[in-house]
């Protein structure tokens, strides 16, 4: 367990520098995609146990340390998708496209509500929420929906290194 | 683990410096600049060629613009003798100079929700925590931000188009006071408000909106924007401007930290105040 989460912790710090520098302007409307996100959900998915949850929250405090959000901020965001992917995850089948698709829209849409949580929670001069007007959040979700069939893919092929076998169905 | 994320934010809310925070921060920022030259090496490298060619067309126009740079230098020599006889005559002898570093931008937020640059210069460098920020693009001086944390070698500055993000301001040409708010992305408008009622009729479109000094942090007269459109509400005593930003943040790449303010008697070039910002 301890090595999926840190093999999955360092993929996952690994994207973040890379999106800082190189597509530190964005990709559309000057948003970029969540990949940390997607890991997790196809971690949360993947193992039987408690793995995605645990990188869920490695992976948000690695964010938050890389960002100027309060610690813990992107730690909520993360770990709450990942618990309900945990929770669904026996009773759906992942399929190549239409499970990707939707959990990527639902995770990201349930991203944006606990933001808006928190920002209800701490105050907004505290933290920033997503709006649901805003083009940026939708190009968001819009590219997370885009990429999760090909990055579920592309880990369902490369991404055994984060599955721990004894809980791997 | 959700209640230790909520306890998190509960605490870092209150304090975002922490140690381990900032000791991650220095680390990543590191790695960061390293991420950053990998990815400038190959860009460049593929990009040169086509530099080359705009090198070769650039010379030929700034050749052609030197030769009436050299006109307008004489007019500004001459502009400048009679500014200095009107300000005598006025009696202001004190004029700010502020002493720059530049730095470079070197990696931004990972996330779509709150936004910074890091840039390469930190606390060796003299950057402090509350420094203004600023960049030249067209001839014109911009205000980018200001320093919100400092590590060793690298700063984080918060850009004016963040949320969090404001500064007292003021039209270039009417002089009305206002405050300005960042929208959350560098293509988004910013928003003056609490621009009194009674000045909204003189405001144009176009107005350039630059920093008023008010709030004792960004110098005075640094450009902010220029009037996008005007929002006036039926019922209140204000007016919402919506402002396009001067500077284009998706080309930023070279920036410029305030360091310190010196304030300067004309008469006999002596300093009689300089202090650090805070």
């Amino acid at each position: 367990m301890i090595k999926s989460v840190s093999l999955a912790s360092m993929l996952a710090v690994l994207i973040l520098f890379i999106q800082t520098t190189w597509f530190k302007n964005g990709i559309l409307a000057s948003a970029t995609p969540d990949f940390t996100l997607l890991l997790i959900l196809w971690m949360s998915f993947s193992n039987k146990n408690i793995e995605g949850l645990l990188a869920a929250f490695v992976i948000g405090i690695a964010h938050d340390f890389l960002s100027s959000s309060p610690l813990g901020f992107h730690a909520f965001l993360y770990v709450v998708p990942a618990y309900v992917a945990l929770l669904i995850r026996a009773s759906i089948f992942i399929d190549r496209i239409l499970m990707p698709f939707a959990a990527a829209l639902l995770a990201t849409i349930l991203k944006a509500l606990l933001s808006i949580f928190l920002a209800r929670l701490f105050g907004k001069g505290a933290i920033i929420a997503y709006s649901f007007g805003n083009i940026r959040f939708w190009m968001e979700c819009l590219m997370n929906i885009l990429l999760a069939p090909l990055v579920f893919w592309v880990l369902s092929k490369t991404g055994k290194a984060f599955i721990t076998k004894s809980h791997t169905e | 683990m959700v209640l230790s994320s909520l306890l998190m934010v509960s605490i870092s809310t209150k304090t975002l410096n922490d140690f381990p925070a900032r000791a991650f921060r220095a680390v990543g920022s590191s790695v960061q600049e390293i991420f950053y030259k990998v990815g400038s090496f190959f860009s460049n490298t593929i990009l040169s060629i086509q530099k080359l060619k705009n090198l070769q067309n650039q010379y030929n126009s700034l050749a052609e613009k030197l030769e009436s740079y050299y006109q307008m230098e004489r007019d500004f020599a001459d502009t400048k003798a009679e500014n200095e006889r009107l300000k005598e005559q006025l009696g202001f002898y004190q004029t700010i100079n502020t002493v720059k570093t530049s730095a470079q931008i070197v990696a931004s937020e990972p996330g779509n929700l709150y936004e910074t640059y890091t840039i390469n210069k930190g606390s060796s460098d003299g950057v402090q925590r509350n420094m203004a920020v600023v960049a030249f693009q067209n001839g014109m001086e911009g205000l980018v931000g200001k320093i919100i944390s400092v590590n060793a070698s690298t700063s984080v500055v918060l850009p004016l188009f963040d949320k969090r993000f404001y500064a007292a301001a003021r039209f270039s040409r009417t002089r009305s006071a206002g405050l300005v708010n960042g929208r959350g992305s560098f293509l988004d408008d910013l928003v003056m408000e609490y621009v009194p009622r009674p000045n909204a009729s003189e405001i144009q479109i176009g107005d350039l909106v630059v920093t008023s000094g008010l709030d004792s942090i960004y110098p005075a007269d640094l450009a902010i924007g220029r009037v996008k459109s005007i929002e006036t509400d039926v019922i209140g005593t204000a007016v919402t401007i919506h402002l396009d930003p001067a500077l284009d943040f998706s080309r930023l790449e070279y920036v410029f930290v305030i360091e310190t303010q010196k304030i300067v008697d004309n008469s006999n070039g002596e300093v009689i105040k300089s202090e650090a910002k805070p």
